[in-house]
């Protein structure tokens, strides 16, 4: 049983299945990520959560308690937005303390615990200062703290970073995911980003029209994509379409490839099969699962240097390492690349 | 110049470019040019000098003015406290005051319903090009609506008295304070919705969700947040309202025919027969009526700077 | 979601009292417009007022200065709002220091400034409709100056001036033939707010003596029973009209700028 659970989530608006049999189960102090393009039902299921929607079919539970029919205000949530909603009219002391006065406690202790999240966030200048006349990155923060001023029990992050620059973004993400982690706050997290949801999450659950394509850890979903659309929207995928020889061998585009698992169709059927640019190298000799090829493009990114290269129909995105003592190879050169067997994955 | 292969360039100062065969611009078409581009705004503040400054300087000057000498005086401003004037100045502000309060506070909760109120989109579209039409609507025509409609013999005063009510019976008029008041109201009523309607507008839905993220109840985000913010747009709106009842002419002159005791009445009867026989008065009066409203304005544009900080990111 | 049905209720409510409030004079005074003959809804109260010669003689006199105020209006603010725009952005505080002087100075206050310094020579110019006109103008001017501002400042002139004079065009060509065509929103708002506030103009007609469409329904008033709400009716088509076509053209803008007019 978890601490969060999502049953069966269903939402419809008007005609449109926003979100569609959702199951999730999250344990307590878990931080999951919901990940997926604009309009795939991952904030709408996160407001399910929140309950500023309402679930047309389904249940969720938190902490065993059913909170469906529970209004927002009683369901002990902190919710971050992505447009910070700090009150513009009160001090960062006074919006951390906001829930604090609602709850009714002592102007004593309201003081005491804001200066001690204030601490957590190590913005305690800022005490006096109001919204305008914060930065982003800053207004971020005293939002993240007002949320855990309160002690939730389930912590909701609606693409909290996207409104910030690219430098501060991977500041902030760092400090969220260490003071979620010290708190040991259970955390939802929502964000386009992959790299946001596969350097924070201890789970992502990937999103596509309102459908879960996948539900695993960041190693999980981008080292064994389940479908397509994961392979393409976790990292960069080479698809390839293959007919079936035998049990682990496939033919693509007249070439022989071995893989390593036991194929999941009989001789002759067609599969799509996916390999990830890191895990294919520039071989020297002939071999097994050696297939030629031409070099189409060459891109130096800095840190990794990514070749296309043409086979046959197919063309493969090959991401080496940079190599000072390394040249890489030219547009038009004939190469060989290596497709190792544990590296192909059956996705549809 | 920089011979032709020659790898050094120079750049030219301006008195030797005439030298170099370049046309310089001389001093004089420098100046040539400044004033040609203020030469087009001149027509504007001309006019703008002509009748808007000159009227109230000269109301000004009149009002510090003896009419006879034409010598610096204050006797036209403590003439101002004449009963009769006293008395037209008090009706004035407390029928400004009266509706600007009503109006506001009615104004306000028709815009709430139109925006944070989530009506459908169409009625809030109805009440906005409604309350354009009807804000201009005021004047001879207004009056004679009222008339027709809480008039002796209007359409819901003979409705009201087939039910039994005598409004008029029971000391109602149209044609005193409260008549006047409710008539006002007609262009007071939509000049509150289309001025808040943007601070309205401006009211984040986070906040709300926030507020309620964090076990706000909706009187508590009313207490705490929603009014707090919307106070100072709410207040400026309300003194906007107050100065356009008071510079009101037309509606209360065609209702009323100048009976009831306004500023703006007497200074109209100032107008068509030098009734208080007293220039220096009339301008004493005017220049009075310009003050309270440059006041209100004045309050209004520093609210309204105020909560466009908060309203308008 | 987001709002509960309690309070969906509330809003109904309120907007329904509201909407109560302004519908009910209009049908009253239509209703009232329709009693001329004896026991029979008729329109002979508006044949009546059609078959006056005061009345199209008025509304005629109302319909020049109208015309006169829009084009003096538009030939006083276009240039000057182009150019504080393109060149004078210094000027800008001053312009919305004048654009408010109409609010400090009342209708009332301004006839009667008006006629204090217009009414002897050498400046006499109360004979002459050229001061209603004036004073229309200076009325309409932080409505008219505000739309076509506006107006302005949605298109980027600069480029579009630098664009046309790169190409060989007179600062008046650049005005009247590539910014004016971008800005007839703003101008038709402008023109018809302003025809909207000169034909339902009392103040400024009456003290100033001119015979003035409202002053003329005014002047009905004291001898007829029921065509002034006739005339009402009448008045309140034009001005509903008038503000409808702004609406319809897009100036949907729900602020305080589409408010000009006597009061």
């Amino acid at each position: 049983m978890g601490y969060l659970e999502l049953h069966n989530i269903q939402k419809i608006f008007g005609t449109t299945v926003a979100v569609d049999n959702f199951n999730l189960d999250v344990a307590r102090g878990e931080f999951v990520s919901f990940l997926g393009a604009s309009g795939c039902g991952k904030t709408t299921t996160l407001r399910m959560i929140a309950g500023f929607e309402t679930p047309s079919h389904g249940a969720i539970v938190i902490d065993g308690a059913n909170v469906l029919g529970k209004p927002p205000a009683k369901r002990k949530i902190g919710m971050v937005f992505q447009s910070y909603a700090l009150f513009p009219h009160m001090s960062a002391a006074d919006n951390i303390g906001f829930g604090l006065k609602i709850a009714g406690k002592s102007t004593a202790e309201i003081k005491q615990r804001v200066g001690e999240m204030l601490e957590l966030i190590q913005l305690p200048q800022l005490a006096g200062r109001y919204p305008h006349q914060m930065s982003g990155g800053q207004q971020q923060r005293v939002a993240l703290a007002r949320a855990l001023a309160t002690q939730p029990t389930v912590l909701l992050l609606d693409e909290p970073l996207s409104a910030l620059d690219a430098k501060i973004r991977v500041e902030l993400r760092e400090d969220i995911r260490a003071i979620q982690k010290r708190l040991g706050i259970t955390a939802i997290y929502v964000t386009h980003d992959q790299e946001e949801a596969l350097s924070l999450s201890d789970r992502i659950v990937v999103m596509n029209h309102g459908k879960v394509e996948q539900i695993g850890t960041p190693f999980e979903i981008y080292n064994f994509p389940a479908t397509q659309f994961v392979a393409s929207f976790v990292g960069t995928a080479n698809l390839m379409n293959a007919t079936v020889v035998d049990a682990r061998m496939v033919e693509v585009d007249g070439h022989r490839l071995g893989t390593h698992n036991v194929l999941p169709a009989g001789p002759g059927a067609k599969l799509r099969l996916t390999v990830r640019p890191e895990t294919l190298t520039l071989a020297d000799a002939e071999g097994p699962n050696v297939v030629p090829g031409e070099v189409q493009t060459v891109t130096f990114l800095g840190s990794v240097v990514r070749s296309r290269v043409k086979i046959g129909t197919h063309t493969l995105d090959i991401d080496a390492l940079n190599n000072p003592q390394h040249v890489p190879p030219s547009p038009g050169d004939r190469v060989r690349v290596h497709v190792p067997a544990a590296a192909l994955l059956v996705i549809g | 110049m920089a011979a032709a292969g020659s790898s050094s360039v120079r750049l030219l100062m301006p008195s030797e470019l005439n030298a170099n065969g370049i046309d310089a611009p001389t001093t004089a078409s420098r100046l040539w040019g400044v004033v040609k581009t203020w030469l087009v705004v001149v027509p504007f503040f001309l006019f703008a000098f002509m009748f808007l400054v000159l009227p109230a300087l000269s109301i000004t000057v009149g009002s510090f003015s003896d009419n006879d000498t034409g010598a610096f005086t204050l006797a036209n401003i403590i003439e101002l406290r004449r009963p009769s004037i006293v008395s037209a100045y008090s009706v004035s502000v407390r029928i400004s005051v009266v509706t600007a309060l009503l109006g506001g506070v009615f104004g306000f909760l028709m815009a709430w319903a139109v925006s944070l109120g989530q009506l459908p989109r169409w009625v809030r579209s109805a009440l906005l090009t409604f309350s354009g039409v009807a804000s201009n609507f005021a004047g001879v025509p207004l009056a004679f609506a009222f008339v027709a409609t809480i008039g002796r013999l209007g359409a819901v005063t003979v409705l009201l008295k087939a039910l039994g009510v005598d409004l008029y019976g029971a000391g109602f008029s149209l044609y005193t304070f409260i008549g006047l008041c409710l008539t006002y109201l007609y262009f007071q009523l939509p000049l509150m919705i289309l001025v808040i309607t943007p601070s309205l507008d401006g009211m984040k839905t986070q906040w709300r969700e926030a507020c309620q993220s964090l076990g706000g109840s909706t009187w508590q985000f009313w207490r705490f947040i929603a009014l707090p913010i919307l106070t100072p747009p709410l207040l400026g709106a309300m003194v906007l309202l107050f100065g356009n009842a008071f510079g009101a002419y037309a509606t209360a002159y065609a209702l009323t025919s100048g009976q009831i005791n306004l500023v703006t009445m007497v200074i109209g009867q100032q107008i068509s027969g030098d009734a208080l026989h007293n220039p220096g008065l009339g301008n004493a009066l005017a220049l009075g009526m310009v003050v309270i409203m440059v006041i209100s304005v004045a309050i209004y544009t520093l609210l309204s700077r105020r909560s466009a900080r908060w309203l308008n990111r | 979601m987001g709002i509960q049905k309690s309070t969906r209720w509330i809003a109904w409510l309120w907007l329904v009292l509201g909407a109560m409030y302004f519908v009910v004079p209009l049908i009253a005074t239509a209703e009232f417009s329709l009693r001329a003959k004896k026991g029979v809804y008729s329109l002979l109260a508006y044949q009546n007022v059609f078959a006056q010669s005061k009345f199209y003689e008025s509304f005629g006199f109302s319909l020049q200065m109208a015309a006169l105020t829009i084009i003096v209006g538009m030939v006083l603010v276009l240039p000057t709002a182009y150019w504080v725009n393109l060149k004078l952005p210094q000027l800008r505080p001053v312009i919305e220091f004048v654009t408010l002087l109409p609010f400090v100075v009342p209708a009332v206050v301004l006839a009667y400034g008006l006629i204090k310094i217009y009414s002897r020579p050498p400046l006499l110019l109360t004979p002459s409709p050229a001061l209603l006109v004036a004073g229309y103008v200076a009325l309409a001017l932080p409505y008219l100056y505000r739309s076509i501002d506006a107006g302005l400042r949605a298109i980027d002139i600069k480029t579009l001036t630098e664009a046309a004079q790169s190409l060989g065009a007179s600062p008046a060509n650049v005005l009247f033939r590539v910014i004016a065509p971008n800005l007839r929103v703003a101008l038709l708002s402008g023109a018809f707010l302003t025809f909207a506030t000169v034909i339902g103009e009392y103040t400024l007609a009456s003290l100033l003596v001119w015979p003035a469409f409202a002053p003329y329904i005014n002047l009905v008033n004291s001898s007829k029973v029921y065509e002034p709400s006739a005339l009402a009716v009448i008045s309140f088509l034009l001005t509903w009209g008038s503000i409808g076509l702004i609406q319809a053209l897009g100036g949907r803008r729900s602020d305080s700028s589409q408010l000009a007019g006597t009061r």
